[in-house]
C-alpha cells in the first residue's frame, strides 16, 4: 500500500465555503455517505453518491490530493478486485468493482472531512456534542498526528531506502517482508510520541479546569442548516429507495450489473 | 569524476509548498561542502535530491552527468550514502550487528567483502561492545554512532550528512573528527547540513547558504561565515571565533605585535600558540 493514501487525511489550511462549516455538518455529511454506501451495493446508487463528493471535492478545491490519495490506493484496489473474480468468476468482478466503487467513495468522503476540518474545531465540536473535554481532545489529537505519521513515513522510507532498503519488489511476501523495516521504528516512535505528549499535557495541567472558554468558538450557521436539511432528504430518499426497491419498477436500475 | 550538479532545480511538495527554487549547484569530486540555512530553508529536501530520493520538480540534478532521473535508484543510493539525522528513523532491528547485516544485504558484492566492509566499520567506530544489543537500549550518542555506521559501512562515494553534530558529546564529536578527517584523505566528496558555525569553520571548505529555497551565498567557508548581512539574512551563529577577533578589534587593544599577530589568527589553538609564544619570550 503505498503511503500516499495517508495524504487523504491531512488537514490543509484554507479559506472556502466547505472549509468554513461547522465541523458537526461535516461529520453528519460523513455519516450520511456512509450509512448510504453500506445500504447499497448498487452501482448506481455509488456512482450518484461519487458524483456528489466530487461537488463537495471541488467546492473544497482538493481534487489534485484526492486524486493522489486514490492513486494510492491501487494496491489495494487491485487485490479486491483479483481476489473477488478469482475466487467467484460468475459474481467476482462486479463485486470486486462495487466494494472499490464503495471503498473510494469512503475515502472520498473522509477526505473532506479531515482536509477541511482544523483538530481544534473537530475538539471543540465532538465537545458541544456532549462529550467531555478530555475524550473529545484525545479523539482529535489522534487525528491530528495522522498528517505527523504520515511526515514520519515518508523520512523512514527515505532513511531506509539510503540504507539500500528495495520496496515494491518481488512477490507478496517479499514485499510485506521489506515493510517491517518502515512499521517497526513507525510504531515505535509513535508510542514514544504518545508518552511524551501525555507528559506534557500533564507538565502544563491539562484538565485541571472542569470548564473551559474558547477563543474562536465554532458555531452553526445559515449554510450549516441548509446542508443538514439537504442532507436528511438524500438519507430519507435513500431509505424509502431501499424499503421499496423490490416492489417499484422504477428501480429496476439498480440491479444493474456487468454482464459476464 | 564524481561531481553533483544541480541545473535551475526546483521542487515543490505535494502540499504545495516549494522547497527549492532555482537552484544551480556544482559540487566537484574532493570537496568538502556545508549547506546551512534557517530551519525549513530548503537543506534537507537539496541533500535528498543528490540521491535521487526525491526527484525535483523543475531543472535536473545530475551525479557523473547523468541525471538522477535516469539514474538506478538503488545505484545511486549505493554511491551517495546519505546519513538522516535521526536515528530512530533507522533503527528497526533487535541488535546492532542485524542493523549493519540489513545495510550491507542489499549490497550487490561477495559475502566475504560483505564481512569485511562489517569488520571494518566495527573496528573504525569501535561497536564491538553494541553489538548484541538492541539500538533501542542503546543511549542517544551510541544510536547515532549506529545510524552512522550502517551507512558507512556501505562505503559510498559521496557521504551526506544531515546535522551530525546535533545531540552529540565529545566522544561523538571525535567519532565524526575521525569519519571526516579519513574521507579527506581519502579524497572523498563530504556533504553536511549544519547549522553549528563553529563545527562549519573546523571541518568545512565551502559553504552553500540557503534562505527560503533559494541559494542566498556560497563561497569560502571564511568568507561566507565573516559576512554579517549573510548572518542576519539566515540566522547563522557567528562562530566564537570570530566574536572574539572582533571584540579585539573594537576595543582598541594596542598596537603591539602580539595583538596584530592574535587578529591575523585562524583558530583559537593559534591564538593559544601565539600567546604561549609571546610568554615565553617574557619570561626570557
Amino acid at each position: 500500500m503505498s503511503m500516499e493514501l495517508l495524504s487523504a487525511f491531512d488537514f490543509i489550511d484554507r479559506d472556502d465555503f466547505v472549509h468554513r462549516l461547522d465541523p458537526r455538518t461535516k461529520l453528519f455529511l460523513v455519516i450520511v455517505y456512509l450509512t448510504l454506501l453500506i445500504m447499497f451495493r448498487q452501482y448506481i446508487v455509488h456512482l450518484i453518491l461519487l458524483g456528489n463528493l466530487i461537488i463537495w471535492i471541488l467546492l473544497a478545491r482538493m481534487v489534485k490530493r484526492v486524486i493522489k490519495s486514490i492513486r494510492g490506493m491501487a494496491f489495494i484496489i487491485f487485490f479486491i478486485i483479483f481476489f473477488n473474480t478469482l475466487f467467484s468468476p460468475s459474481k467476482g468482478l462486479n463485486l470486486g468493482i462495487q466494494m472499490t466503487l464503495r471503498l473510494v467513495n469512503i475515502i472520498m468522503a473522509f477526505s473532506i472531512f479531515f482536509q477541511t476540518t482544523h483538530p481544534d474545531d473537530l475538539t471543540q465540536a465532538i465537545a458541544k456534542m456532549g462529550v467531555s473535554y478530555p475524550i473529545a481532545f484525545s479523539f482529535s489529537l489522534a487525528f491530528r498526528f495522522i498528517p505527523t505519521l504520515a511526515n514520519e513515513v515518508e523520512t523512514i522510507t527515505k532513511a531506509q531506502k539510503s540504507r539500500g532498503l528495495v520496496l515494491q519488489k518481488g512477490g507478496l511476501f517479499q514485499q510485506i517482508r521489506s515493510l517491517f523495516p518502515l512499521l517497526i521504528p513507525l510504531i515505535t516512535n509513535s508510542i514514544k510520541r504518545a508518552f511524551y505528549v501525555a507528559e506534557s499535557l500533564e507538565a502544563r495541567s491539562f484538565g485541571i479546569q472542569k470548564t473551559r472558554t474558547q477563543l474562536h468558538p465554532v458555531r452553526l450557521r445559515f449554510a450549516d442548516w441548509a446542508i443538514f436539511v439537504f442532507l436528511l432528504v438524500l438519507l430519507a430518499a435513500g431509505i424509502v429507495a431501499k424499503i421499496y426497491q423490490p416492489q417499484l419498477e422504477v428501480f429496476a436500475i439498480f440491479t444493474f450489473e456487468i454482464p459476464l | 569524476m564524481r561531481n553533483i550538479r544541480f541545473e535551475n532545480v526546483g521542487f515543490q511538495y505535494s502540499n504545495e509548498f516549494t522547497a527549492l527554487s532555482n537552484i544551480s549547484l556544482n559540487i566537484q569530486n574532493g570537496e568538502v561542502l556545508g549547506i546551512m540555512g534557517r530551519n525549513g530553508a530548503g537543506k534537507s529536501t537539496l541533500i535528498q535530491m543528490m540521491n535521487g530520493l526525491l526527484k525535483p520538480t523543475e531543472g535536473n540534478v545530475f551525479f557523473d552527468g547523468i541525471t538522477t532521473n535516469d539514474y538506478d535508484a538503488s545505484k545511486l543510493v549505493q554511491k551517495i550514502g546519505i546519513v538522516f539525522q535521526n536515528p530512530e528513523h533507522q533503527l528497526f532491528s533487535s541488535t546492532v550487528e542485524e542493523e549493519l547485516n540489513f545495510s550491507l544485504k542489499n549490497l550487490q558484492i561477495s559475502k566475504d567483502l560483505k564481512a569485511q566492509y562489517k569488520d571494518e566499520i566495527i573496528k573504525e567506530l569501535n561497536l564491538q561492545s553494541l553489538l548484541h544489543k538492541s539500538p533501542w537500549n542503546c543511549s542517544g550518542g551510541e544510536r547515532k554512532k549506529v545510524s552512522l555506521a550502517c551507512i558507512l559501512c556501505r562505503k559510498p562515494e559521496v557521504l551526506v550528512f544531515d546535522e551530525p553534530t546535533l545531540g552529540q558529546d565529545k566522544s561523538g564529536y571525535k567519532i565524526l573528527d575521525n569519519i571526516i578527517h579519513k574521507a579527506k584523505e581519502r579524497k572523498q566528496t563530504i556533504i553536511v547540513v549544519t547549522h553549528n558555525t563553529e563545527f562549519a569553520y573546523h571541518y568545512l571548505d565551502r559553504l552553500v547558504v540557503l534562505d527560503n529555497g533559494r541559494i542566498l551565498a556560497d563561497g569560502p567557508t571564511g568568507e561566507i561565515l565573516t559576512n554579517s548581512t549573510i548572518h542576519e539574512n539566515s540566522s547563522l551563529i557567528e562562530p566564537q571565533f570570530f566574536k572574539f577577533k572582533k571584540k579585539m578589534i573594537e576595543n582598541n587593544l594596542p598596537d603591539n605585535e602580539v595583538f596584530k599577530l592574535i587578529v591575523q589568527a585562524k583558530s583559537f589553538n593559534e591564538v593559544e600558540k601565539i600567546i604561549q609564544n609571546s610568554m615565553g619570550e617574557i619570561s626570557q
